[in-house]
């Protein structure tokens, strides 16, 4: 008996039960002349099983389609490569470092090679828009057709394409596209707001604040109703800015009723400003409050309502460090870096901290250029450092996008208080660390890694990786 | 830190581990012994499995590292590098540390190296240990009519065994026929509680390879699709009722064949009994290492596999398969080989009519890493399933055997992977279900050479080359 003439004749027998479908005459025949000495239906159940053992897999009639995308970037080259798996593998890493290793390939426009990418699932799902097509494709690729974004990561942004982009580089292709043509460039944001998240619509106004004009106005008035209120808000601080922009401003009314204008000096009187504080808002709550309350006031129409000139703001309200918060809040939204240089170098050095402690995202809208700016002038290692935690440390990073300028760094490296963390009696933790590592720029980098060259490899193991890793990241050429 | 003698014997945890250091000390036992800089040494040491357990000393701090599963610590393999090195009387190669050591080194806490027992407490020491008295230890002289009293117990055991096994086997046909008269098709829903009352039985008849086999079951048919459990419930069972078969008729088998039907059903065949074996198969040559499994199994051992190839081979099949089992709580959790790396090596095969699983007679050089690409034969994806039907053919319960192939791809159908070959052959396997993920990068590339394990059902792919560099499975 062949092989297929056994399975059609005997598979179904065994299959259904012996009991209830009895073998066929022909195969005790057959087994007659072949086995004699085993039951026959065991010699069926072998005989079959091993026809069926050289059954060959069916190829399928059809395949998916191919979905890999195309990809610009290049693969990480293989040192950087090996050292990015050593780095993924380590157990401790930290979300700072898979944001600054993120930054970094981003920067490199590099993306981490396709065969490692189900090692890095979680590292690619928090971080996909920054690490190219194939690394959006990835994470996307259980997800129903009918819900997929879409990946895209062309080198070449144009007006036909740049809405598929990645956020952060949407936002710098408007910020150029509004500095060629104005116009062109709100137009063709008035076109995709409608479908846009909050976030994005926030960061892609803030691109607007580029050659910002009166011809602008049509298109922000309508912004002062939008759904979200960092829009709303951004949105009139905009048009505040505008010269003859009309109308009141709630939220300013709200915070002139808690701010008190008096008069303090003897021989010259000069403008002095109080905030008081609701009764429910305890002091550890105040930098939330005050992120909210202040966050659809602009400087200037704050100013004109108090009657004081802008820069006189910080003067006035130097005894009050709840309002100088305000103020370094609303002048790093702005962009104000004199106001804001005058509030850290006097009563507040520690307003960026404090900006961290409500996870204040007012500087969203601000190019990554203009971010490094912002911490060029509010971070001032040599007034203040957070005397301990990560949270601090954290929060900035993800201010700067990955590195400090490196005039910052350097100074942080020199300050009393950061060589006595690392060399306290308690050693530094590792997460701290590795925000430190992911902080640190390029140049500032061999300093840093004969400091932490010190510690346990227990503290330092994981920072020291990091620092290896962007910097191998950032030399490929 | 030098490293004397008065050292390792305050570092030693008990006399019984300086003494069994003691029998390590002969060149024969490492085939390798390298040292570099900073005190480093290290080298691999053939222990009772078939993988030689690699051992790291730095000499500096007496920092140490074993891949042997011994609760001791320094086990016997780490005194025994340490005391070679202190007596000097055995040269060490000087060599670049090889990935492994390095990896340790890098891993170690900075002077956290291990410290001498009782350099500052000797008084802690309960025992008394002296090289002195393990060197003094010699082997108690042999009495003639113990050994022949011993070897009859035996031989009496082994009978007992054998009657043993053949009543197990009928116990097995009773059952196979009670699942038959019952049908098959809904045999894998019901299997773990089926199977577990005959696996205990197959045990108690000291049929322990069928009862793990047996056990194993009910898991690798509920891996499979649903529509596909019936027939391979069937294609499974078949081969318990071949395997009884073949064990009950075994004297009227081939050699090659019997001794496969007896491992198969659970008889063991040491590793010095292999290697005393003149007739066994003995394969020298330069091997890659192409796959390295770990799988807990239920008896709580891990069991290690470590898949070879033999370069420039031109054969179809110059495959072979270490095992190693240790124990879950104390042992390594993965094979200490690396996918890719080189040994040059005589391997000596258990004797099967399709040979496969080998142990590590002679070690010529250690396993290194190369950067070299794994040259697998030029072979269609059809040639190697042709190779696994003639291994078929020859030992009808194999199961499993490894696909070497080259000018394949693979594509996505449906939820499932399939690895394709380009060749005019057109053959196509399905990959394992696991590898659904880790194995879906490959699919962006145009063409691969591979290996991978082959169940009948399944390929599991371990490694491939491709224009990308090499994938290994994860």
């Amino acid at each position: 008996m062949k092989a297929a003439s056994l399975k059609a004749r005997v598979l179904p027998s065994l299959l259904t039960g012996l009991r209830r479908e009895p073998l066929r005459h022909e195969f005790f025949l057959a087994k007659r002349a072949t086995i004699e000495e085993q039951p026959a239906a065991l010699a069926a159940l072998s005989l079959c099983g091993q026809a069926l053992r050289f059954e060959r897999p069916e190829r399928p009639g059809e395949f998916n389609a191919d979905e890999w995308p195309a990809e610009d970037r290049p693969i990480v080259p293989s040192e950087a490569r090996a050292l990015l798996r050593r780095l993924f593998q380590e157990k401790r890493i930290t979300a700072d470092s898979e944001f600054a290793v993120a930054c970094a390939l981003d920067r490199r426009r590099l993306r981490p090679h396709p065969f490692d990418l189900p090692r890095m699932e979680s590292f690619l799902r928090k971080h996909a828009e920054r690490l190219g097509a194939a690394a959006q494709y990835w994470v996307e690729r259980e997800t129903p057709e009918i819900q997929r974004r879409g990946y895209f990561d062309a080198d070449e942004l144009t007006p036909a394409n740049w809405a598929e982009a990645p956020l952060a580089r949407r936002a710098a292709f408007l910020e150029g596209w509004r500095a060629r043509d104005a116009a062109g460039a709100r137009e063709a944001l008035a076109s995709v707001w409608a479908s846009r998240s909050a976030d994005e619509r926030l960061r892609l106004l803030g691109a607007m604040q580029a050659s910002l004009s009166i011809d602008d106005m049509a298109f922000l008035e309508p912004l002062k109703k939008d759904r979200a209120p960092r829009v709303r808000a951004l949105a009139a601080r905009l048009l505040a800015r505008l010269s003859d922009a009309p109308g009141e401003n709630p939220a300013l009314k709200e915070c002139l009723s808690r701010i008190e204008r008096t008069k303090a000096g003897l021989l010259r009187k000069r403008a002095a400003l109080k905030l008081t504080l609701p009764a429910n808002v305890k002091e550890p709550d105040a930098p939330r409050w005050i992120a909210e309350e202040f966050a659809d006031v602009g400087l200037d129409e704050l100013a004109s309502a108090l009657e004081l000139e802008t820069a006189a703001l910080a003067d006035a309200a130097e005894k009050d460090a709840n309002l100088l918060l305000a103020l370094a809040m609303m002048a790093s939204a702005e962009c104000r870096w004199t106001l804001l240089e005058k509030i850290v170098t006097g009563a507040l050095p520690e307003a960026w901290g404090k900006m961290s402690e409500c996870g204040w995202s007012g500087l969203d809208p601000l190019s990554p250029a203009q971010r490094m700016e912002w911490a060029a002038v509010a971070v001032r290692p040599q007034e203040w450092i957070p005397p301990a935690g990560v949270a601090p440390w954290s929060w900035l990073l993800r201010q700067v996008e990955g590195l400090l300028p490196v005039a910052v760094m350097d100074r942080i490296l020199k300050t009393k208080s950061f060589s006595e963390q690392i060399a306290g009696e308690k050693p530094p933790s590792t997460e701290w660390v590795q925000a430190i590592c992911a902080l640190c720029p390029g140049a500032m980098r061999e300093r840093l890694s004969s400091q932490l060259g010190t510690l346990e490899r227990e503290s330092a193991g994981e920072g020291l990786l990091l620092l290896e890793t962007l910097d191998r990241l950032e030399k490929t050429q | 830190m030098a490293l004397t003698l008065d050292k390792i014997e305050t570092l030693a945890p008990d006399q019984a581990s300086l003494a069994a250091a003691r029998k390590l000390l002969k060149a024969s036992s490492w085939p390798g012994l390298f040292a570099g800089s900073d005190g480093l040494v290290w080298g691999e040491c053939q222990g009772s499995g078939s993988t030689p357990y690699r051992v790291v000393v730095q000499t500096e701090d007496l920092g140490y590292k074993c891949t042997c599963p011994s609760r001791k610590f320094p086990c016997k393999h780490s005194l025994a590098l340490m005391w070679i090195r202190a007596e000097g009387k055995i040269g060490f190669a000087e060599a670049a540390p090889p990935e492994w050591v390095t990896d340790w080194m890098r891993r170690r806490r900075s002077g956290g190296g291990a410290r001498p027992q009782g350099a500052d407490g000797g008084q802690e020491q309960q025992e008394t240990k002296s090289m002195a008295a393990a060197l003094a230890v010699e082997e108690a002289p042999a009495d003639p009519k113990a050994e022949a009293r011993a070897a009859a117990a035996r031989e009496r055991s082994r009978r007992d065994r054998e009657e043993a096994i053949l009543a197990g086997l009928d116990d097995l046909d009773t059952w196979l026929a009670d699942q038959l008269d019952t049908g098959l098709a809904g045999f894998a829903t019901q299997a773990r509680k089926s199977c577990a009352t005959l696996v205990q039985r197959l045990v108690d008849a000291k049929a322990s390879g069928l009862a793990s086999r047996l056990e194993a079951l009910p898991g690798r048919l509920l891996a499979l699709p649903e529509q596909r459990r019936g027939t391979a419930a069937v294609a499974e069972l078949g081969q318990f009722n071949l395997i009884a078969q073949a064990y009950r008729r075994q004297d009227a088998l081939p050699t090659e064949l019997r001794e496969s039907v007896r491992r198969t059903v659970g008889w063991v065949q040491t590793r010095n009994e292999l290697l005393d074996d003149p007739q066994a198969r003995r394969v020298d040559g330069s091997w890659r290492v192409t796959a390295v499994l770990s799988e807990v199994q239920p008896d709580r051992l891990r069991r290690l596999e470590t898949w070879l190839m033999r370069e420039d081979s031109g054969e179809t099949h110059a495959s072979a398969m270490l095992i190693d089992f240790v124990p879950v709580s104390t042992g390594p959790a993965r094979s200490p080989y690396s996918i890719g790396e080189r040994l040059k090596a005589t391997l000596v095969y258990y004797t099967s009519p399709a040979p496969l699983r080998a142990q590590i007679a002679v070690m010529d050089s250690p396993a290194s890493t190369t950067g070299d690409a794994i040259a697998f034969p030029a072979h269609s994806l059809g040639q190697a399933l042709d190779a696994y039907d003639r291994a078929l053919a020859v030992e009808p319960w194999l199961d499993r055997w490894p696909l070497s192939f080259s000018n394949c791809r693979v594509r996505e159908s449906g939820k499932r992977l399939w690895l394709l070959s380009l060749n005019e052959d057109g053959s196509a396997v399905p990959l394992s279900d696991g590898q659904t993920a880790s194995a879906a990068p490959l699919a962006c590339v145009d063409r691969l050479d591979g290996f991978g394990i082959w169940n009948g059902s399944a390929l599991e792919l371990t490694a491939a080359e491709t224009a990308l560099g090499r994938w290994e499975t994860q």
